[in-house]
């Protein structure tokens, strides 16, 4: 400090704003610095690794030990919020994958969710997840009650569509039993909960909110949500109401 | 220039974590990308979802290592007693806003195995154990510290075993190391203001309870299938060896912050079964246990009218360990559970903990009676909704036997008890998920023995009741 009061005299004003200016630049430096660092890689265990963002951690491992937490091991996961990947096309879970680390597709869970855990993932390591997922046994459950007019109902959605809607019949890109091709997704047996949400990003696609995103809790912004690759299902859902949006999804989940 | 240095290095620190590419805070949040109620039942710190669980469990080395793992909570508001100085004689509570917390944490993931939760924090005007002149000050202290090295293997569907994690703790509280938020450290109400002990509850608790065994301490545990959880650890007295910074800053000479002695190893367990998920719906019931056999410290007992032990032989610092005097033995016995069910845009979660309680003190260091009990119950439930809006409500309530540690009625002079029962409900409001808003409020309906003159001073126990308006923010 007594360096610069010697070569300025003694105006304090005109010291402080040096020292500032100075730290301003020691700041930027140094932080270009910090933020110039190479992630260290750490891995002592690459079997049974979870670190996000290294080209030696296979994607079967990484599926285990980090996408099992929440999606379940077999692909099945245990909360409604979560969608089953077990046994989906391949071709659409390299899609979602690319879509979430590039953050183009941006429905609200996507953004709570995945953009953090997708970022990182090399595409070795998408194609290797999507493969692991894919080859998993589809989640099934007992179907009982299809005299359930819920059900009814969703089961004419899916196989018939509602034309004076303009609602095209789900089987027709989806499979007859909603298994889904290559990049249209598996529909049967997803949660009933998760369709529903994703249904309200293709009828409603001017949604926005104002959010925290992946993860980055100082620089919330407003967030539209959407799923440009499932661009096809806006004109097919637009007209399709709440109660029968929920019916189609109470239905598939019975496949 | 101090003041100056200190701004501007936590200004650089933050300015740094902001020009990161598209990286986020807090710590654990930025690492892995995610937001906060990934791991955060509904927002409301610190309780956990499964996943949350997980991250904990495995050492908190999901994610991407990162550049800068810091990050700083700051909590400040106002608290206020029913009569403004309450029972306890605090005289600290003038009802203003003043800051109360600013934590540091540190850690993160480290290596494949290996990461850290490593909460240090600065408490202003806060009430201090100890016998020395000053009732309140300012601190700088250890807080909460879990360093753990984990390991997770995922079989196929033939073995017995498909999935289990196993790991190894450094930790500085007995219950630290939990992941469900009915243990004795993670439980609500989660933040108290360092002017009013009456924000935390109760007046008395049990010895395995929140910052109850505050001590250097080492364990194992094991999670299988995800259902069966086992833990045991064992705790020590921290003193002046290698592990001592992990009860920063209680030493034998700070009148104001003396350490917990404790003969020999302690051992706390702790077991619990896991429910699976099922649309939305999770539950655990456990149970855990600690003995604990203490030490006092020499003034305690020459100051302490029950004491009928040996004669004491005491030189050293002001807060050397009574070694001749014996030991107090806690046992702790505790049966708890917890609901949640998760599915946006609600969130509702509820906790218990059972505790019976026996105290041996044959040569009365702290108790009059050479045996003692307690019984506790503590619980609470709370709905939030859409992560935001969030209210809860705790009931705690306490029994034992009477002893003159309990205090004596000022009257008759008999020995109080300390029979207390507290309602806890607070309200919030947390527009981003690292700002939250909270009023909360104890009530008690009974405490120390009685609802009425409890204490023959005429003071009832509505006295102690207390409000508490906070902030807590997080970068």
């Amino acid at each position: 400090m007594r360096i610069f009061s010697k070569m300025i005299g003694r105006s304090q004003v005109a010291s402080s704003l040096v020292i500032a200016f100075s730290f301003s630049v020691a700041a930027l430096a140094g932080c270009t610095y910090f933020n110039n660092i190479p992630p260290v890689t750490t891995l002592e265990n690459p079997t049974r690794s979870r670190t996000l963002g290294d080209y030696e951690v296979a994607g079967n491992v990484l599926a285990v030990q980090v996408c099992a937490a929440c999606h379940g091991v077999n692909g099945q996961s245990h909360s409604p919020m979560v969608p089953n990947l077990a046994g989906q096309q391949k071709d659409y879970l390299v899609n979602q994958l690319q879509d979430y680390r590039d953050h183009s597709r941006s429905n609200f869970y996507g953004v709570r969710y995945m953009w953090g855990m997708a970022g990182p993932l090399k595409d070795k390591q998408i194609q290797e997840l999507a493969d692991y997922f894919s080859k998993q046994a589809p989640m099934k459950i007992a179907n009982t009650g299809l005299e359930d007019p819920q059900l009814v109902r969703g089961k004419e959605i899916f196989e018939k569509g509602i034309p004076e809607q303009g609602v095209i019949q789900c089987n027709s890109c989806h499979g007859p039993n909603g298994e889904g091709m290559a990049t249209f997704p598996r529909i049967a047996g997803q949660h009933a909960f998760y369709l529903t949400q994703q249904l309200k990003v293709w009828q409603h696609p001017d949604q926005k909110r104002f959010m925290e995103v992946g993860g980055n809790t100082w620089a919330p912004r407003t967030i539209t949500f959407a799923r440009p690759r499932g661009v096809l299902m806006q004109n097919n859902v637009k007209n399709l109401s709440d109660a029968d949006a929920e019916a189609v999804a109470a239905y598939l989940n019975t496949l | 220039m101090k003041k100056f240095l200190f701004t501007f290095l936590i200004g650089f620190i933050l300015l740094c974590l902001n020009l990161g590419s598209a990286q986020a805070l807090p710590l654990f949040s930025r690492q892995t990308g995610q937001n906060c109620v990934a791991c955060h039942a509904g927002g409301q710190y610190p309780e956990l979802t499964p996943y949350g669980r997980y991250f904990k469990l495995t050492g908190y080395t999901i994610g991407e290592r990162t550049t800068i793992p810091v990050s700083v909570q700051f909590v400040g508001g106002a608290a206020t007693s029913t009569n403004g100085n309450n029972g306890t004689g605090q005289v600290h509570q003038s009802g203003k806003l003043e800051p109360n917390y600013l934590f540091l944490d540190v850690g993160g993931k480290i290596f494949d195995n290996f990461g850290a939760f490593s909460q240090w924090y600065y408490a202003s005007d806060e009430q201090v154990s100890g016998k020395g002149s000053v009732p309140n000050q300012n601190s700088f202290a250890a807080d909460v510290q879990d360093w753990r090295y984990a390991d997770h293997y995922v079989g196929n569907s033939a073995d017995p075993v498909k999935d289990i994690i196993w790991g190894a703790s450094l930790n500085n509280y007995a219950g630290v190391t939990d992941v469900w938020n009915s243990s004795p450290m993670w439980m609500y109400p989660y933040m108290g203001s360092t002017r009013n002990s009456s924000t935390y509850g109760l007046p008395f608790s049990t010895r395995l309870s929140a910052y109850s065994i505050h001590n250097p301490g080492y364990g194992v545990y094991a999670y299988i299938n995800k259902n069966f959880y086992a833990e045991a650890d064992l705790y020590q007295s921290g003193g002046s060896g290698a592990f001592s910074w992990l009860t920063y800053p209680a030493s034998n000479s700070n009148p104001n912050n003396s350490p917990v002695y404790l003969q020999g190893v302690n051992p706390y367990v702790r077991l619990a079964y896991q429910s699976d998920e099922h649309a939305g719906h999770n539950w655990m019931i456990g149970l855990l246990g600690a003995n604990i056999n203490q030490y006092s410290s020499c003034n305690t007992v020459s100051a302490s009218a029950s004491y009928r032990g040996a004669a004491l032989t005491c030189n050293g610092p002001v807060n050397s360990p009574a070694l001749s005097a014996g030991t107090v033995k806690f046992q702790d016995r505790a049966i708890d559970g917890q609901y949640q069910y998760l599915v946006d845009p609600h969130t509702v979660t509820a906790q218990a903990r059972y505790t019976k309680e026996n105290i041996s003190d044959p040569t009365g260091i702290l108790y009059s009676n050479p045996n003692n009990t307690t019984n506790s119950f503590m619980s609470k439930v709370s709905y939030v909704y859409d992560a935001t809006y969030g209210a809860a409500v705790a009931f705690q309530n306490i029994t034992g036997t009477s002893d003159t540690y309990y205090g004596t009625n000022a009257v008759s002079g008999a020995a109080l008890n300390p029979n207390s029962t507290a309602w806890i409900p607070s309200i919030w409001y947390q527009p981003l998920q690292n700002l939250r808003l909270t009023y909360q409020y104890t009530a008690f309906t009974k405490f120390n023995g009685g609802t009425i003159n409890y204490n023959g001073l005429g003071t009832n126990a509505s006295a102690n009741n207390a409000s508490w308006l906070y902030l807590w923010l997080a970068m």
